[in-house]
């Protein structure tokens, strides 16, 4: 119990620069308890890390909505255009 | 005897490999084009150089990247005259929100409801793949998979073939480097329509400034009711 609550109070007084981290770690659903705990206050009272919490959950919730054809373009797993080709050569030649 | 090169197939044996590892760095077509082109032709030169010790695919690859390096080398000198807060993977990656100690130096810049809304409208999933595309490329990956297609963190890192607490790295930036980038381009110039389209709705909403707001900048600047500012 007495960690529980040091670990929350060390979280609240962490530099907000270890904020942004266990935010992410939160999204992705692994974060302690008590570190939870300790965040959620700290943000209640840190104006920017409440709103960069918002942000990431928005990205978050956002991105299951991508499309494929998007996912698949990031993900670039095409080959070399046939006119890239074409010019590459033709200058290849040329010399 | 070393095997003798032969220019005129060098694009169709290793066209795709190329152009896979150059886009994947500089993430534009133009810029791919250029360094592989930039590429071959040293290699025509050094033609000679070519001694057979590697295979010719490599030794293509080790021009190309040293090109892409000098590139890489010459855009930061560039950039760092001109003014800052361009959306580029280099720009992203920067850490300047916080200062020595780890406190907020930089806020986050507030976004406004219409980019909430918008996720609904095809402008902000342009803007979104974009933004996704600028990450390096294992960055975007790691996120893809986890974020959008909803895989499960082992199966992820195995795809990956990373440890754990990489992926967890590589989530934390891509989350950083996206706001960021969303951020950016909330108010630059590609976002422009679709900002005044919501605007006319509602009103003429004002929104926030271009780029982070400094910590001492704090309730001077235009502020909006924002994404993340109240709940």
């Amino acid at each position: 119990m007495i960690a529980f609550v040091r670990e929350i109070v060390r979280v609240i007084n962490e530099p907000c620069r270890s904020h942004s981290a266990m935010m992410s770690a939160s999204l992705d659903g692994r974060l302690p308890r008590a570190t939870r705990i300790g965040l959620s206050i700290h943000m209640v009272l840190c104006g920017p890390c409440r709103r960069l919490f918002a942000q990431f959950t928005f990205l978050h919730k956002a991105a299951k909505e991508l499309g494929r054809e998007a996912q698949d373009r990031i993900l670039r797993t095409e080959a070399m255009p046939d006119d890239v080709r074409d010019r590459l050569n033709a200058r290849l030649r040329g010399r | 005897m070393p095997t003798p090169l032969d220019p005129a197939q060098w694009l169709t044996d290793h066209g795709d490999v190329l152009w896979r590892y150059a886009i994947a760095r500089v993430r534009d077509t133009h810029v791919a084009e250029e360094l592989i082109q930039a590429a071959l032709v040293a290699a025509l030169e050094s033609h000679a150089g070519f001694r057979g010790e590697s295979t010719e695919r490599t030794w293509l690859m080790s021009i190309l990247r040293h090109k892409i390096a000098d590139f890489g080398r010459a855009r930061r000198r560039e950039r760092s005259v001109r003014e800052p807060a361009r959306a580029t993977t280099a720009n992203l990656a920067r850490d300047d929100r916080y200062n020595e100690s780890g406190g907020w130096l930089n806020h986050p810049a507030a976004w406004s409801r219409s980019l909430a809304r918008s996720s609904e409208n095809d402008d902000f999933w342009r803007e979104f793949e974009a933004c996704l595309g600028l990450l390096p490329a294992g960055v975007a990956e790691a996120f893809i998979l986890r974020e959008v297609r909803g895989i499960d963190a082992p199966v992820a890192c195995a795809e990956l073939r990373i440890t754990p607490e990489n992926l967890w790295v590589r989530m934390h930036r891509a989350r950083e480097m996206l706001r960021k980038c969303l951020s950016g381009k909330l108010a630059g110039v590609q976002t422009g329509a679709m900002i005044q389209r919501a605007g006319a709705h509602k009103g003429g909403r004002q929104y926030a400034s271009q780029t982070e707001s400094p910590a001492s900048d704090r309730g001077s600047a235009v502020r909006t009711s924002n994404v993340g500012g109240t709940r």
